[in-house]
């Protein structure tokens, strides 16, 4: 692996008291796919949590970029370059798609105009739905659609690194496989990093660089793109 | 600077200033309409916060009445001085105080409750209320129980025609004074990077916060504004009324008419609760010729209609009705 953007050791946390994270470890280098599977209730969207900031830790580390991080608040890490598309999405449903992706871009002086619209031009090119319904309320797209906005929403940040927690949820294979090809091309064109939690094992295998088997808070397991095909573990996720 | 892009708020303001002036021109009205006028101001402080950022603050009546106080408990201090200072630096320092304790007050409460959730939130503001009121009557500050009264000393200090003038007169001025501040306040922040922010977090916290928005300094920084100014208008409220006590100074009813005006009118707007509150006006008269009586009992029905008409509020509904027009872009 080339130089670490984001490393999570031994991160311990939870909610009010109860332990959800025992000591969990991953790495995201430069230009890399990293997903993360795990059954329901594994503790996939708690880790996402962690490192965005939404849960503080309770032990362990997070550096991003050979930075410790942990003691910052959410808002700090999105400004460094991490941007977390949530699950379920967490769009503003009342406001326009275009609305949407102005509110992403707050992080810059909403007076110089023209940064915003070069970054939206990029997100336009990468995600051309968005730009023909632009001016549709977000909440009245199609779940494909509001996945890609979400998406491109967080793109705004200008990030280095992508959280995504479970972006295909509840979306047609079809759709699915559009939604994660387009993470493929983001991280080829953009040069962003991206850690992706996914429930279906089979799409992750296709687009990941490196995968982390995590289950009741612990990651069990590594496996390299090279032993996608051959990996017993991996193989036990896939009758999942 | 061009000021057409600043078209909306200088005819709300201009409509307010007729509305002020209709009060002391037409001797019948200026009793009606300088309550409803404080009701508005209410509203709007109201609206700064709660129609910001939806979290419903229960605590006004807290801040008001602390104003009052601090505004009552300042005048009657400058005027025990053997030759009182002049009024106009009586009635400054009156505010300054009241907003400063207001300020503060709101500050040591924010810090902490901001960070709650929306209904804990409101349950935490709930306890302010009693608190304060409790703690003046418990303690004995500022009169206790038997309340603070500051008539003689301004009919002693100056004369009785100063004091007709400045309960009855100024005392209005000085709560329009207030309301101008308060609704170019809520125009400053809505149009600036401050309102965009609290719109995300209006939507969705979470999504807000990932967005790199500070929610919690964000909420923080109107609660804190918002808090101000109620104590401000407190102390236009004590010039107006030269007495406070703790039963009435902490009745819940009066912010309620102040909530259901911004609702009425439409949260988070600044043209709401003006045209709410001239509605809510209107209607509770109309109500108390027609009902006499048993107008809260009408009241309270007609008031549920309308809700369920306008969801949004007369201003949320109107924005829609001339969805693209010129009237859509002076509903502020
Ligand atoms: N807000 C919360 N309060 C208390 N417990 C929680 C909370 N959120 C999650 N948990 C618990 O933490 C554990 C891990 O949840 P998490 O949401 O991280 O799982 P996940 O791997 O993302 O699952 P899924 O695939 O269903 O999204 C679960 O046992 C869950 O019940
Ligand atoms: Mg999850």
């Amino acid at each position: 692996m080339s130089e670490v953007v984001l490393r999570a050791e031994n991160v311990e946390t939870g909610y009010k008291g109860v332990q959800v994270l025992w000591g969990a470890t991953v790495s995201v280098g430069k230009n890399e796919i990293v997903a993360v599977l795990g059954p329901n209730g594994a503790g996939k969207t708690t880790l996402l949590k962690a490192i965005i900031g939404f849960l503080k830790v309770w032990g362990g580390s997070i550096k991003f970029l050979n930075e410790e991080i942990s003691g910052l608040p959410v808002h700090e890490r999105v400004r460094k370059g991490i941007a977390l598309v949530p699950e379920g999405r967490k769009l503003f449903p009342n406001m326009t798609v275009e609305e949407n992706l102005v509110m992403g871009a707050y992080l810059y002086n909403i007076k110089r105009d023209k940064e915003i619209q070069n970054i939206m031009e990029i997100v336009y090119n990468l995600f051309p739905i968005l730009k023909e319904r632009r001016t549709q309320k977000a909440g009245t797209l199609s779940g494909g659609q509001q996945q890609m906005l979400a998406i491109g929403r967080a793109l705004m940040t200008n990030p280095k690194i992508l959280l995504l927690d479970e972006p295909t949820l509840g979306l047609s294979p079809k759709l699915a496989n559009e939604v994660l090809e387009t993470v493929v091309k983001l991280r080829n064109e953009l040069g962003v990093s991206v850690l992706l939690v996914e429930e279906k094992v089979l799409l992750a295998t296709r687009v990941a660089d490196r995968i982390y088997l995590i289950n009741q808070g612990r990651i069990e397991h590594e496996v390299l793109k090279k032993d996608f095909g051959k990996d017993e573990l991996l193989y036990r996720y896939l009758g999942l | 600077m061009d000021i057409r892009t600043h078209r909306s708020l200088i005819i709300l303001f201009l409509v307010s200033l007729i509305l002020l002036f209709v009060r002391v021109g037409i001797p019948e009205t200026r009793q009606i309409l300088s309550i409803l006028f404080f009701y508005i101001a209410l509203s709007e402080v109201f609206n700064l916060f709660t129609g910001l950022t939806l979290y419903v603050c229960f605590g006004y009546v807290a801040f008001v009445a602390l104003g009052m106080y601090g505004g009552g408990a300042t005048i009657k201090y400058l005027l025990s001085a053997s030759s009182p200072p002049p009024l106009a630096v009586v009635l400054a320092c009156a505010f300054a105080v009241a907003g400063i304790l207001a300020l503060i007050l709101a500050l040591a409460v924010g810090w902490i409750s901001v960070r709650l959730k929306g209904a804990y939130f409101a349950i935490a503001t709930i306890g302010l209320n009693e608190g304060l009121k409790n703690l003046i009557e418990g303690t004995g500050i500022w009169g206790g129980s038997s309340g603070l009264v500051i008539a003689n000393d301004l009919i002693q200090s100056y004369n009785y025609d100063t004091f007709i003038f400045v309960t009855s007169e100024l005392a209005d001025y000085l709560i329009f004074t207030v309301y101008a501040v308060t609704i170019l306040c809520i125009y400053l922040v809505i149009k600036s990077r401050l309102g965009y922010g609290l719109a995300a977090l209006r939507e969705d916290e979470e999504a807000a916060n990932v967005m790199g928005v500070n929610v919690v300094r964000y909420k923080l920084i109107v609660f804190v504004i918002s808090a101000t100014l109620a104590g401000m208008l407190g102390a236009g409220k004590m010039i107006k009324d030269v007495a406070i006590y703790p039963p009435q100074a902490f009745a819940v009813s009066y912010t309620v008419e102040a909530i259901v005006i911004s609702m009425l009118g439409g949260l988070g707007t600044v043209t709401g609760p003006v045209i709410g509150g001239l509605i809510y006006g209107v209607l509770k008269y109309v109500l108390t010729v027609s009902f006499p009586g048993l107008q809260l009992l009408a009241l309270a029905p007609a008031l549920m209609a309308m809700c369920v008409m306008f969801p949004y509020g007369i201003v949320g509904w109107l924005r829609r009705r001339f969805k693209g027009s010129k009237i859509e872009s002076l509903l502020i």
